[in-house]
């Protein structure tokens, strides 16, 4: 506990950069996590829809079951998952960069306070 | 991050005083003593976590409301593709949590959108679509300030902890110097 290295204005701001990205980490993390699920319900219906022998398959849009022919309803679940896939490319992206950014900060803060700062994740 | 870059449309950092940095903390104490110090951070922090908690709410209220937005918006768009192509649309409509009533829909050019505060209003579905597009696009704005908001918060939060484990730690340093001379 001997903390003979005293903290200065620009450790301040990047243990706040640090703290804040750390914050923003967490987020997209669940962020990424509900859309992962979504994908995986919108590729199982995909699948459940194919097997159906029926013209029209219930839908929902809104808070109706809407029937719709059944291409139609391929086509809109694979949308869906389309734009699902893209959110979830970009999340696991953005998570990429944070962490990056983290490791950076996390080598210099160490570097100067050594056991006296806890990065916490 | 580019959310941390934008400038505020928020009117925070008027509200909520900046978190002050202290260069040095035997000239920030001038005279009080550590536990004064600390007990006035402490007071800070306290106020800086409320207001946080608040904003989180916030937060949460609004990623709710903008799935929410875009049910509405799916179910106008889908009215407005029926209409165009001049189709019937047959579907199923919940009467109650399980109950589930088969209904036609046919020409349909009007919906009646929900403003709150127990006020229903009728809508072309031109106009419907046009209002709920703004509407889910001003929840974005709305989120993006809240999300620059709590980062805001956030730095304030870190430097007032930084600043108490400082005081402590002088003030630890202070009683060990004065214990071994």
């Amino acid at each position: 506990m001997a903390a003979a290295v005293d903290v200065k204005l620009e450790d301040q701001q990047k243990i706040n950069r640090f703290s804040r990205l750390n914050t923003r980490l967490h987020e997209l993390e669940a962020q990424l996590a509900a859309k992962r699920s979504d994908a995986e319900d919108l590729e199982e219906a995909g699948n459940e829809v194919m097997l159906l022998d029926d013209e029209t398959a219930p839908y929902v849009v809104g808070e109706c079951l809407v029937h719709l022919p059944r291409e139609q309803v391929e086509e809109r679940l694979q949308t869906a998952l389309d734009e699902a896939q893209e959110a979830i490319q970009k999340l696991e992206g953005d998570i990429r960069s944070i962490k990056g950014q983290m490791a950076e900060l996390k080598t210099v803060l160490y570097a100067k306070f050594g056991n006296s700062i806890n990065l916490e994740e | 991050m580019a959310a941390a870059e934008q400038k505020p449309l928020s009117n925070l950092p008027q509200l909520i005083p900046e978190a002050v940095f202290m260069e040095d903390v035997e000239s920030f104490l001038q005279g009080r003593t550590a536990e004064e110090v600390l007990n006035e951070l402490r007071g800070a922090h306290q106020k800086y976590k409320y207001i946080e908690a608040e904003i989180v709410q916030r937060k949460k209220r609004l990623s709710f409301k903008q799935p929410e937005i875009r049910k509405c918006l799916d179910a106008v768009t889908l009215l407005l593709a029926q209409q165009e192509a001049g189709e019937q649309t047959v579907l199923d409509f919940s009467l109650s949590d399980q109950v589930y009533a088969r209904a036609r829909l046919a020409d349909v050019s009007s919906v009646n959108l929900w403003l709150g505060a127990g006020v229903m209003l009728e809508y072309s579905l031109e106009d419907a679509k046009e209002l709920l597009v703004r509407q889910l696009e001003g929840c974005q704005q709305q989120l993006d300030v809240v999300q620059w908001e709590h980062l805001y918060i956030k730095d304030q939060l870190t430097t007032t902890e930084v600043s108490m484990a400082r005081v402590y730690n002088w003030d630890v340093q202070q009683r060990r110097a004065g214990a071994a001379s």
